[in-house]
């Protein structure tokens, strides 16, 4: 096989239907489970945020009330298949965000735990990985935002029974 | 063969679509602030939504806060060798005025102390920090952090620039704002 039968076969892969439909469920999975932690504790997280250590601190406890709930909600709404682009387009904006805010906590040698999952500020240190895989759900973003077109999404079942109901 | 009508239908098509991405993003956006402030305000654990300043919390750099030093007893070491007095308010507090021979390193919440800085503190026998009042917590987290960097002897002044003055201690300029004569 040449090269460009290769390429042919993996650009089937990844714009298979399938293939983007399964990384925005586990994108929006990932959202759901990293915000249930912070959601329970607020105050905890509020301590994460501040150990980063780039907000002044008048933005820091509307910060750890807020963004849980918005990881929550986009999560949700991406493996249901809701609002597929902008819930994509939110997700890949909160993780351009935290990529940042990790980039410079390692640059500036800040010895604190990530806050992504765990609001225990006594886990796991934040290392490079920690930013590995914030890159890795960033291009899994960009991969629904290119190639998901609503197939095997609650909208496009609704979309579906409509027409049912509708047709003549 | 490029038509313009239909190349522009297709533009506006696009723009619109970009329009109701951007209407559901800030819908979202809208929506889940909405949710998260009102549970927020019904649970009993509720976080004020500013942080009341200073932090009910400390930074993890500076775990610790440092050990305090009364007035009488930072009088007692004022002027001796091995000594140092750093004050960690902002710019215009210090040059208004400030503890006689101390070195301005102004504390921000946001940026962690240099390492050069705790380097040029590491020579000193006892180094300390203050502020304007004790509830002034910079002198304190300061303190914390330069402990936490290593540096050994470092304390905070209880009752800060305006207990160092009423007790008589020397200083520079004008006495600090709250020194009531």
């Amino acid at each position: 096989m040449n090269l460009m039968n290769r390429l042919g076969a993996l650009r089937s892969v990844i714009t298979h239907p399938l293939l983007p439909a399964l990384l925005r469920v586990a994108l929006g999975a990932v959202f759901i489970v990293a915000s249930l932690d912070k959601i329970q504790n607020p105050e905890a997280f509020a301590t994460n945020i501040a150990n980063y250590r780039i907000l002044p601190y008048v933005l820091i406890n509307g910060m750890a009330v807020w963004l849980p709930w918005m990881e929550i909600i986009t999560g949700t709404f991406l493996v249901l298949g809701i609002w597929t682009r902008a819930g994509t387009i939110i997700a890949c904006g909160l993780l351009v965000v935290f990529s940042i805010a990790i980039a410079q906590a390692l640059v500036r040698g800040l010895d604190i735990s990530c806050g992504c999952f765990a609001t225990n500020p006594d886990s796991e240190r934040m290392s490079l990985w920690t930013l590995i895989w914030d890159l890795i759900w960033l291009s899994w973003g960009i991969l629904v935002w290119l190639f998901d077109h609503g197939h095997y999404s609650f909208s496009k079942l609704l979309n579906r029974r409509k027409g049912k109901i509708t047709a003549p | 063969m490029d038509i313009p009508f239909f190349s522009s239908l297709d533009s506006l098509i696009r723009m619109n679509e970009l329009k109701k991405i951007a209407a559901q993003a800030a819908a979202l956006v809208i929506f889940s602030a909405s949710v998260a402030f009102l549970t927020n305000a019904v649970r009993d654990d509720r976080l004020p939504l500013v942080m009341p300043f200073p932090p009910s919390f400390q930074c993890l750099s500076s775990e610790k806060p440092g050990d305090p030093v009364s007035v009488a007893q930072a009088l007692a070491f004022f002027g001796k060798p091995g000594i140092v007095f750093v004050d960690a308010r902002r710019a215009e507090a210090f040059q208004r005025g400030h503890i006689e021979g101390a070195r301005h390193i102004p504390y921000s919440f946001v940026q962690p102390l240099s390492k050069e800085t705790v380097d040029s503190l590491k020579g000193f026998e006892t180094i300390i920090v203050y502020c304007n009042r004790e509830e002034a917590e910079a002198s304190k987290l300061m303190a914390g952090e330069l402990a936490q960097a290593g540096i050994q002897g470092v304390v905070y002044l209880e009752k800060g620039f305006v207990g160092w003055v009423k007790s008589g201690g020397r200083y520079t300029g004008d006495a600090p704002e709250g020194y009531d004569e």
